[in-house]
């Protein structure tokens, strides 16, 4: 396990979420390799975070390995081992479930829509980047909860499931780097029913 | 809500504290008008061959309801359970969604093919490329596809390019009924007009448990009319519940009941006289059928088949006499499961002709139809070029599967291994997996010499495995096209196929890459005449105006349905030589055949070492090898068993549950036993569809056993030495050994 530097998402996790959000969306190394400085640009301190060392260390590598990687988690035609759509991971797995409406109206709240209309709203990369839209835009703590409790906390399923099937150093990070993301915006648990509301009685 | 100025330069990622990581575009757009309404649209299934019409509800662009269309002939108004759940395979998540490539040259199901994503433009170009460099260098034969000979812009693609190597499963399940009907009846028909049968005759035919609707809504209606139904089946079929009367007959023994059948119809007389004198050639070839019938008698048919001589007659004389009667045969059924089968139709086509209720009420019957013109007939193409170059699988043997224009699975694989190793430099498959090939680790063996392969399918099949280029498939709920009835047609009806939702992902349809490998290969084909490419949707629009339906396909969107209203005409002239039913057919003969059906065994006979019969059977709620993975269906029927009967468990000394190994001269697979007494003691059954390899389906993936690992493929010489001249796959041939693991 790399340990994050002060650098990981210190004051301002909007750019790692966008980060992070892109880097699922498109595989290219060229392209991630210019999204990695960009966001050394804004988190500033790159030097001493690990986390960012592992990804820049990693797109060094052979750019085909990243593409093949890619395809066999996500999309491979065998059988892909970690969809990254939401609803493939609610209790009856499918595309376009109950989570594509949901993120759907998230974003339509917003004012913006999936560009692809063919593709599934609840992608991984979707969510992330749109996380990033909402804190960029200050969206009220409560609004982040709601969202967080929608459409990321699946993440970390999504994470260990990715952790679990590939030695790829770009991904290895991608889910430690997510996964430590969604847990530390971890909204507080909602509050317990109001005093004197009865307590549920077990069946006889 | 309005788009705020913010949010436009967000969506350019200028207003973003992340800078340029947190541009929304190009992933996001400015919203619309919001969620869209719910909608209802008119569309057909496309999970099997019926084609039920159905209505399909969407609400803001996700499908979420369907059901059976009011007044179509195919469904009757309902769907059955692989046509409801057809959400579950739209949505399916393991849906292949972008055009793929291989980056690893070893091919084989255990290798990692290494794949990497790739643009439409690229894979089109690939193709092209190599498929032009092997015509170039090999011609013609070195080209081979598998696939349906659909849509009409797919077959003149492969006739502009000179393809002379295609074959599909249409051959392994209808092509046997269709060479004998052309010589018989005067083509392949669907139709069965089971509501006016008075005595319905079903040789081995599950015809409830295969579901389609339009032939299990006609059994109930006949019987509610008061037919009387006979089934032979050496399992106790849900058919076979249903009917008045099920004999367990021997496996591959149908023949012998049929032939002793007619021999009781024509030495007593009892054929429907006006229909055999005016509209058959019985007559002229009077005395040579009745000495060629005489040797079979119920008493030798009934040694052949355990069904008992007094039945058979009985069954005979009141087929002829208590009738509207019918003996319908169907597709994989009865045309391609044994190697007597091309025997087998010939001989249930003369019964249905002695009965005299071919094109007559209760009867099998000619779909009436309302003509839709090819893309040929709207945009007449350049002579296409001769077909040139050696056959593959063979079927240059046979002169009357040659003349049908279709091909043989089952000898597939000994062609590309055995007969012309390395003939075949490039090839296509088109939703086609190796499980429906007999002996499939044999078939991918035979495609790994294949240098350059493509597969264009929805799922992630064992054939991708082995492919060189992946393109994903769109289904039937992604597309547009006219859809007339062929199951359930005394009047003309055509139905409306239109997208009900946007093609997921990249998914294209196979019309759509006809056009577009067309313009890279033979562009001269794909062109109108004022020198544009065609366009798929102004000849859809065309067929729409000449058909007479409507204006446009968006107006014949719209209405749905058109159905014409005309009597039923039975047909007094028919499309065979002379214009008269054959029941002796010389061109049989002239054509390496017998002019009437002769007994033959089946290809296996049960011995020491293989004692048992192997039997498979696909699942009501399922497609052949295509369903497995729906979610709603895979819950209904999740994987396959070992089904015997509780004698043959006793014998071999296995419980419920336990596992066993089938081990026939081919292969061997291992399944848990599952005990009952719907089946004869001396038979195994096995469910189709099912051991898909690919561990990452994630319904079907890993659950149960290959079915075909049992099943032998065949060659061509086995084929002409078994007297198969209508090409019978021979894909229940197979005998086996059982034992407790």
């Amino acid at each position: 396990m790399v340990e994050p530097g002060p650098g990981f998402a210190a004051s301002e996790p909007a750019p790692w979420f966008a980060f992070l959000g892109q880097a699922l969306l498109v595989p290219e190394t060229a392209r991630l390799a210019a999204l990695l400085e960009e966001l050394i640009k804004v988190i500033g301190r790159p030097e001493d975070d690990a986390l960012v060392a592992t990804f820049r260390q990693a797109l060094e590598g052979d750019p085909l390995e990243l593409e093949r990687e890619y395809v066999r988690l996500f999309l491979d035609p065998a059988g892909a081992p970690c969809p990254p759509w939401q609803s493939v991971y609610s209790e009856e797995p499918r595309l376009m479930g109950a989570a594509h409406e949901r993120a759907l109206a998230w974003y339509r709240a917003e004012g913006i829509e999936p560009a692809g209309e063919n593709e599934p709203a609840d992608h991984a990369g979707l969510l992330l980047l749109f996380f990033s839209h909402l804190l960029d835009g200050g969206a009220p703590a409560e609004r982040l909860a709601a969202f967080w409790r929608d459409h990321l906390e699946w993440i970390l399923r999504f994470c260990e499931l990715i952790e679990s099937e590939t030695t790829h150093p770009f991904y290895r990070a991608w889910a430690e780097a997510a996964a430590r993301l969604v847990r530390r915006m971890e909204p507080e648990p909602e509050a317990p029913p109001p005093a004197g509301f009865p307590a549920e009685q077990p069946l006889a | 809500m309005a788009l705020t100025r913010r949010d436009l330069l967000k969506l350019a990622g200028a207003a973003s504290t992340s800078g340029p990581l947190g541009a929304l575009a190009p992933f996001f757009r400015p919203a619309g008008s919001g969620a869209a309404a719910e909608r209802k649209l008119v569309t057909c299934c496309g999970i099997c061959d019926s084609v039920c019409g159905m209505v399909a509800t969407v609400r803001d662009g996700v499908l979420t309801f369907l059901e059976g269309l009011e007044g179509d002939f195919s469904g009757g108004g309902g769907l059955c359970g692989k046509g409801a759940s057809g959400a579950g395979q739209l949505y399916d998540p393991d849906r292949l969604k972008y055009p793929m490539k291989r980056t690893n040259p070893n091919k084989g199901l255990e290798e990692d093919p290494g794949w990497v994503r790739i643009s439409w433009e690229e894979a089109l170009d690939t193709i092209a490329e190599k498929f032009r460099a092997a015509l170039e260098q090999f011609g013609q034969e070195s080209l081979l596809f598998v696939t349906r000979p659909a849509p009409d812009i797919w077959m003149r693609f492969m006739n502009a390019v000179g393809v002379v190597n295609r074959v599909d499963h249409l051959d392994e399940c209808y092509l046997t009924d269709r060479v004998i009907q052309r010589y018989t009846t005067g083509g392949k028909s669907w139709c069965n007009d089971f509501e006016n049968a008075k005595y319905i005759l079903l040789f081995g035919w599950d015809l409830l448990a295969k579901t389609k609707l339009v032939y299990a809504n006609g059994i109930v209606q006949a019987k509610d009319n008061g037919a009387k139904v006979v089934c032979f089946n050496p399992q106790y079929s849900a058919t076979a519940r249903f009917a008045d009367e099920w004999y367990p007959i021997r496996p591959g023994s149908d023949l012998a009941v049929a032939l002793a059948m007619i021999n009781v119809i024509v030495s007593e007389n009892l054929f429907n006289r006006e229909f055999v004198d005016q509209y058959t050639n019985f007559r002229q070839y009077e005395s040579q059928i009745r000495e060629h019938f005489k040797r079979y008698t119920p008493e030798w048919a009934a040694a052949e088949s355990d069904v008992p001589a007094d039945a058979i007659q009985r069954i005979a004389r009141e087929f002829a006499t208590r009738g509207p009667a019918i003996a319908p045969a169907h597709k994989k059924s009865l045309c391609a499961n044994y190697a007597n089968a091309t025997q087998l139709v010939h001989a249930i086509s003369i019964l249905n002709l002695l009965a005299g209720t071919i094109d007559r009420p209760g009867g099998r019957y000619f779909a009436r139809t309302i003509p839709i013109p090819t893309i040929d007939q709207i945009v007449p193409p350049p002579a296409y070029p001769a077909k040139r170059g050696r056959r593959v699988d063979g079927k240059d043997r046979l002169p009357l599967v040659l003349e049908d224009g279709g091909g043989l699975f089952s000898t597939l694989a000994d062609g590309l291994l055995n007969k012309y190793p390395g003939m075949i430099q490039a090839a296509f498959f088109n939703n086609y997996t190796i499980l429906g090939f007999p002996h499939p680790e044999r078939m991918a063996k035979a495609l790994a010499t294949i240098p350059f392969l493509v597969v264009m399918d929805f799922l992630p099949t064992d054939t991708a495995l082995l492919a060189d280029i992946v393109l994903p498939s769109s289904i039937y709920l992604e597309s547009n096209d006219l859809v007339p009835r062929e199951y359930s047609a005394k009047r003309p009806q055509v139905v409306v196929r239109q997208a009900v939702v946007p093609a997921m992902f990249e998914t294209r349809s196979i019309g759509w890459v006809a056009l577009e490998l067309g313009k890279r290969l033979a562009p001269d084909y794909f062109k109108n005449p004022d020198g544009t490419w065609i366009s798929l949707s102004a000849v859809l629009d065309e067929k729409v105006r000449r058909a007479g339906l409507a204006n446009s396909f968006a107006e014949f969107r719209e209405i749905g349905m058109v159905t014409r209203e005309q009597p039923f005409v039975p047909r007094t002239t028919f499309n065979v030589p002379g214009g008269k039913c054959q029941i002796y057919v010389p061109q049989f003969a002239e054509r390496g055949g017998e002019p009437l059906p002769v007994w033959r065994p089946k290809r296996e006979q049960p011995s020491p070492e293989y004692p048992y019969y192997y039997l498979t059977f696909i699942p009501a709620v399922h497609r052949r090898n295509t369903t497995q993975n729906n979610r709603i269906l895979n819950e209904m029927f999740p994987t396959n068993a070992a089904n015997m009967h509780p004698l043959l468990a006793t014998r071999i000394g296995v419980k419920e549950g336990q596992k066993v190994r089938i081990r026939s001269r081919v292969g061997a697979i291992e399944l848990p036993a599952h005990l009952t007494e719907t089946l004869r003691p001396d038979c195994v059954l096995v469910a189709h569809g099912f051991g898909h390899r690919s561990r990452y389906l994630n319904t079907a993936g890993g659950k149960g056993a290959r079915d075909s690992d049992l099943i032998p493929d065949q060659t061509i010489e086995e084929m002409v030495a078994a007297g198969n001249f209508a090409g019978a796959a021979s894909i229940m041939d197979a005998v086996v050994n059982v034992q407790a693991v």
